[in-house]
């Protein structure tokens, strides 16, 4: 509870700054847009129905991602993410490439961002979902404590949850991160 | 647990943070605003006074 509740102009900014972040993360969690938006939108619908309750504006993203993350979870659980990674890169994408002159030279280091990035989407995409959620809440800066808290697991837990997630992304882009042996 | 070179992991958390940051950067805000083709129509987040930024219906 709250002493004094937030203006509609500070719930609002926060909503604004919070909004493609949390958009981002569910959807790299659940692999759909579409989902993403109906999960992040009613995450923001229960908190804000609430937010007489809550300091949203001091405790808001915590709790943001922490109900995120669980829905996504949720959702994962029920339902098999039915489009690929690539379309949703690709849908993502369309119009920007669409604007490229497939014919033309791409500048190879562009090309290498490519690769690298799609090489990190199929190892994320291949993770557990708490496992996907743990390095990227840690990579949006998170702290562990924090990461135990979203995910509703102990500290330990946590850790070790993390713990596998590198593990498994090492392997898998090995070929990519491995520095050329002189 | 511990036989991981903090190296690697901090190698391993830079190509998340890119990864995820990009994909971030995709994302369109305002769609959240949007209804969806073929679906009933999302009430819009917010109290609907005036268009921008994602706006949030409070319950009265």
């Amino acid at each position: 509870m709250t002493s004094t509740s937030p203006s509609a102009e500070q719930l609002d900014a926060w909503v604004s700054e919070t909004s493609r972040r949390a958009l981002g993360y569910a959807a790299t969690l659940v692999r759909n847009r579409q989902d993403a938006e109906d999960i992040v939108h009613d995450c923001y619908r229960r908190l804000l129905a609430h937010s007489d309750r809550y300091d949203l504006i001091r405790d808001g993203t915590k709790l943001l991602f922490r109900a995120v993350t669980n829905a996504c979870i949720n959702h994962t659980q029920r339902r098999p993410a039915e489009g690929s990674w690539e379309q949703l890169e690709l849908s993502a994408d369309a119009d920007q490439r669409a604007m490229r002159d497939p014919e033309a030279a791409e500048p190879s280091q562009e090309a290498m961002r490519r690769e690298l990035e799609e090489a990190v989407g199929h190892a994320l995409a291949q993770l557990p979902v708490p496992q996907r959620a743990a390095i990227e809440l840690r990579s949006l800066g998170h702290s562990l404590v924090e990461v135990a808290e979203m995910l509703d697991v102990s500290y330990a837990n946590a850790r070790v949850i993390l713990h596998r997630a590198r593990t498994t992304l090492a392997a898998k882009l090995q070929p990519f991160i491995e520095e050329p042996r002189p | 647990m511990t036989d991981r070179q903090p190296e690697a992991d901090a190698t391993i958390d830079r190509l998340v943070r890119r990864y995820v940051e990009h994909q971030i950067e995709q994302v369109d805000a305002e769609r959240l605003t949007t209804s969806c083709p073929g679906q009933p129509e999302r009430a819009p987040l917010g109290r609907g006074e005036s268009p921008g930024p994602p706006k949030v219906q409070r319950r009265p």
